[in-house]
């Protein structure tokens, strides 16, 4: 691995760095259909590359922020019991960390915080791996089945420094929210209700985040 | 949007274009409703080894789609529109002449008719939005040049058959996997049906 060091917890910071940022377009979202797009790109990848629970813990997540959308659809028909009796309790920490991934794939965070290779292979590991279909949804070291760590790394360190890097992703998001909520576009403004979901501090709990204030 | 696409979608069968309409009206629905039954979904197909199965298939499809419109920009095989927008027609043989396959309705079921040597095998396989496939038909062209076969179709949106033309078809598990062999081994030519929307 690139560019890795052990730094110590008294030393961390997930604030965003804006030194460390690249470009933000003026304008993204001339129009619905651009926005919606871009959505539904990063949608499709996030089950993908996760697991199946993100879809709907992101649509749960977003409701009210895509409430601006136009022609909007609708579920004719109450889902049933049976369904209800399957649908876990989706806590808001894991729907922010729904959010918070689609966000970095839909935003390309990983540009944006100017990550080197080194950090880019331990975030992906720890939360853009396909893992299981439960709580924590991410990598763990309980669960039999996830995939591996890059090799020779120490499990611990690993997890500690992808929670560093999830903070860098989460400061460029924070940047990313602050300039879209600035413009007065009705489409940027949908784009800046989305990310703030992506960066609601519920998600701490789940990065395992020391945000700043 | 009705409870058989949402389950297609759950477990990937769906054809690309199709898919990306069903995310489209997914971002666009803001019924809380939606993702509990999603939820609801996952866990149904995760709970069932047969459908665990086929959602490894659903993937091979999307696979097989991809391939199937890798081909159609490369000119080796076209879709085209047909009567009433409902069906579309893809050939992996677009000098073939005519129509080769034919599926219309036929009362409560429906007519298949496929063209090609006289005496060369046919296998029909049908695939439908719920991700099971089964083959529909195993036949031989007879002296008029055509296979007719009447069969009942699932009633779903999307149902798709895969007809493929050969002289040693091997025998397959799945329409996906026959298509995949078709393509790349001993078929002269593979057609596809696909029922867009009802």
């Amino acid at each position: 691995m690139h560019g890795l060091g052990n730094i110590p917890a008294a030393q961390r910071t997930t604030r965003y760095n804006p030194s460390a940022r690249s470009s933000v377009p003026q304008s993204s979202y001339p129009d619905q259909l651009t926005l919606e797009n871009e959505l539904i790109d990063a949608f499709e990848r996030l089950s993908d590359s996760t697991c199946a629970d993100m879809a709907p813990l992101w649509l749960a997540a977003t409701r009210a922020a895509r409430e601006g959308l136009l022609e909007q659809a609708t579920w004719t028909e109450p889902p049933t019991d049976r369904y209800l009796r399957m649908a876990p309790a989706s806590k808001s920490k894991y729907r922010a960390l729904a959010a918070w991934r689609h966000a970095v794939m839909w935003r390309d965070a990983h540009r944006l915080a100017d990550l080197d290779r080194g950090d880019r292979e331990v975030v992906d590991a720890i939360y853009f791996t396909p893992a299981p279909n439960c709580a924590p949804y991410s990598w763990s070291r309980s669960a039999a089945d996830c995939p591996a760590l890059p090799r020779g790394a120490n499990p611990s360190w690993v997890k500690e420094r992808a929670s560093e890097v999830a903070g860098k992703l989460l400061g460029a998001l924070l940047q990313e929210h602050g300039h879209f909520d600035d413009l007065k576009n009705n489409w940027d403004q949908t784009a800046a209700r989305i990310l703030a979901v992506a960066t609601r501090p519920t998600l701490d709990d789940v990065l395992k985040l020391e945000r700043k204030t | 949007m009705n409870e058989a696409t949402l389950r297609a979608w759950v477990r990937k069968e769906l054809p690309p274009e199709e898919r990306r309409e069903v995310t489209r009206w997914m971002i666009r629905c803001t019924d809380p409703a939606l993702p509990l039954i999603l939820h609801g979904m996952v866990r149904e197909l995760e709970e069932s080894p047969v459908d665990a199965a086929l959602a490894a298939m659903g993937r091979v499809w999307s696979q097989i789609v991809d391939g199937w419109n890798q081909l159609v920009d490369l000119g080796f095989a076209s879709w085209s529109d047909q009567a009433q927008g409902q069906i579309v027609v893809a050939s992996a043989d677009p000098t073939a002449p005519g129509r080769p396959l034919s599926v219309t309705e036929a009362g409560d079921a429906w007519l298949v008719e496929v063209s090609g040597e006289i005496g060369a095998t046919v296998q029909v396989f049908l695939t439908d939005a719920a991700g099971l496939a089964q083959t529909a038909i195993e036949g031989t062209i007879g002296e008029d040049g055509w296979l007719r076969e009447t069969i009942d179709l699932p009633d779903t949106v999307a149902v798709t058959l895969w007809a493929a033309i050969g002289e040693t078809l091997q025998e397959a598990s799945s329409a996906a996997d026959a298509l995949a062999d078709a393509l790349a081994d001993d078929a002269t030519a593979v057609y596809a049906w696909r029922r867009v929307q009802r």
